[in-house]
């Protein structure tokens, strides 16, 4: 498989540098950006589509940051391949699903990548580790200058950049933060703070599962709107909502260990112990399993386990990624008994060590 | 009556909004009304990942149809885009423009959709680099275009002209806002 030596790595947003404790896993800055000679995704012919491609790859190649990237077409890759690609964000689910010539540039440690002809012609991507929001969004900034100095892009002194969705008119940015909040979960303070972000104009999204139920408590909160701010106005403005999370989160940390300390410890070494020994784990048990170590990890009740180990985890134990390392495919069943097997593994490593 | 956004608790409160010729009615629940109030509803369209909005016929159409909101039929029909022949109902059905001149051929009710979707319909913030550099825009820290006050001024006078004073209102705080950044 042509990704073999990707699935056995972590990109190194899941480093867990600057990750106040593992409360803020990474953080992701988007650009939307569009060829002003071709039109977009819903009127584009696949000659257009692929002389898209030739000229954002040229353009690459000058880049400082992407001229060593690999690129990857979508019609080279299988299925699972592509999936592996959207589990580990280098692409979105429309990239790896649509018709057409389409493709993903990404670097070597998958902090930068460009999708090529999803709904824009080009989607930039930056993500960096916990709360270090302004290197993904300065290494954004300094790809798109690269590329926009080397193409036509489609832009009006008066809107912005124009895409094809006009929800991401404007400056075309999506910044989102991946925040892990189990305390504002179990202390069911989560809606409140839902409602007051609402009210900023931020969303918050469960990143697995719905709304406040979200399975590992995991949520991204991402700007909404694209127009009337400027980037550094909305990169600002997210940063400090996270800080403010943050504090939230270990106000609820702190209320619960005072609370029900003995409860606490039980849930987490429960989960550990069901993490070290289960032998059938499907990924919604899994997710709220490793979510319930992380805090403990957080609270310094379980002591040893990095932050990176736990992300790396996260990331290994998706189907694709377990389809790939098995080398055929498995159906659920399998999978959960692969999943638990490599999560027994992982943990008795990461224990002698 | 079950709530057309949740589609789990009871409806309390019917909404109605005016699509082109046609009135569609939602039945929501308190929780989903609050938040499709008309302060919110543009965060509802942000809030559709992306990647569904293609399938907005489908399950999200309820959500689009509310924030597309009230356009008068007879103006929906006109435009029709010189660059990629792609009109405004097709616009509104697919919810994706067809190129980058669609943004000049629907002027006036896209630039409302905008409005409605962003709260705002002027870009702040980074453009392309002029292909010539200009001596003082190389010192610009984000290697932007940078709007001066003079364009924002001509821009409130017209937004007056027009009556248009929530536009004029925003215009106001951005020049406010260029004058404290004191250049
Ligand atoms: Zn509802
Ligand atoms: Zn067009």
């Amino acid at each position: 498989m042509k990704l073999d030596s990707l699935i056995r790595t972590a990109p190194s947003w899941m480093s867990g540098d600057g990750d106040a404790d593992g409360i803020v896993i990474s953080c992701r800055a988007r650009l939307a950006r569009n060829l002003a000679d071709y039109p977009f995704a819903t009127r584009i012919t696949q000659a257009q589509q692929q002389q898209v491609i030739d000229a954002v790859l040229a353009a690459a190649k000058t880049s400082h940051s992407m001229s060593t990237a690999t690129y990857f077409g979508m019609s080279v890759l299988d299925g699972n391949e592509r999936r592996v690609l959207v589990e580990r964000h280098l692409i979105s689910p429309t990239l790896a699903d649509e018709k057409g010539e389409r493709g993903v540039l990404f670097n070597q440690d998958e902090s930068l990548s460009v999708m090529i002809n999803e709904e824009d012609h080009l989607r930039l991507q930056a993500i960096s580790p916990g709360t270090r929001g302004r290197d993904a969004f300065a290494a954004i900034c300094a790809l798109d200058d690269e590329l926009l100095n080397a193409v036509n892009c489609a832009h009006d002194p008066r809107i912005g950049f124009l895409t094809a969705c006009p929800t991401n008119t404007g400056t075309g940015l999506r910044l989102s933060v991946l925040m892990h909040l189990p305390a504002l979960v179990l202390t069911e303070d989560m809606e409140r703070v839902l409602q007051g972000l609402s009210q900023l104009s931020f969303t918050v999204r469960g990143v697995y599962g719905e709304g406040s139920n979200a399975a590992g408590n995991l949520f991204q909160i991402s700007n909404q709107a694209t127009l009337g701010a400027s980037e550094e106005s909305i990169l600002e403005e997210l940063l400090r909502i996270t800080e403010q999370l943050i504090g939230y989160e270990r106000d609820a940390q702190d209320s619960l260990t005072k609370e029900a300390r003995g409860q606490m410890e039980d849930k987490v070494w429960r989960a550990y112990g069901i993490l070290s020994h289960a032998r059938i784990l499907t990924s919604q048990e899994f997710m709220n399993l490793l979510s319930a170590v992380r805090l403990g990890c957080t609270l310094g009740i379980v002591r040893g386990i990095p932050s990176a180990f736990l992300n790396h985890l996260m990331i290994a134990t998706q189907p694709s990624h377990l389809r790939a390392d098995a080398g055929r495919g498995l159906t659920p069943a399998e999978r959960d008994l692969r999943r638990a097997d490599l999560v027994r593994e992982k943990l008795s490593q990461v224990n002698n060590s | 009556m079950i709530c057309n956004i949740c589609n789990e608790r009871q409806a309390t409160i019917e909404f109605t909004a005016i699509v082109g010729d046609a009135k569609k009615t939602l039945h929501l629940c308190q929780e989903c009304s609050k938040q499709q109030g008309q302060k919110t509803a543009p965060a509802k369209l942000a809030d559709v990942p992306t990647e569904n909005l293609a399938a907005a016929q489908t399950a999200e159409t309820k959500k689009v149809d509310v924030v597309t909101g009230p356009v008068a039929g007879a103006e929906a029909g006109k435009g029709l885009c010189p660059g990629c022949g792609m009109t405004y109902e097709e616009f509104r059905k697919v919810g994706r423009l067809g190129c980058s001149q669609c943004y000049e051929a629907f002027g006036a009710p896209l630039r409302r959709l905008l409005k409605r979707i962003h709260g705002s319909d002027l870009h702040v913030g980074r453009g392309p680099k002029a292909p010539t550099p200009v001596a003082e825009h190389e010192d610009s820290p984000t290697g932007g275009t940078v709007t001066d006050a003079e364009d924002l001024r001509a821009d409130l006078a017209a937004a007056v002209d027009a009556e248009d004073y929530e536009r004029a209102a925003d215009l106001r705080d951005r020049i406010a806002r260029l004058r404290q950044e004191g250049s």
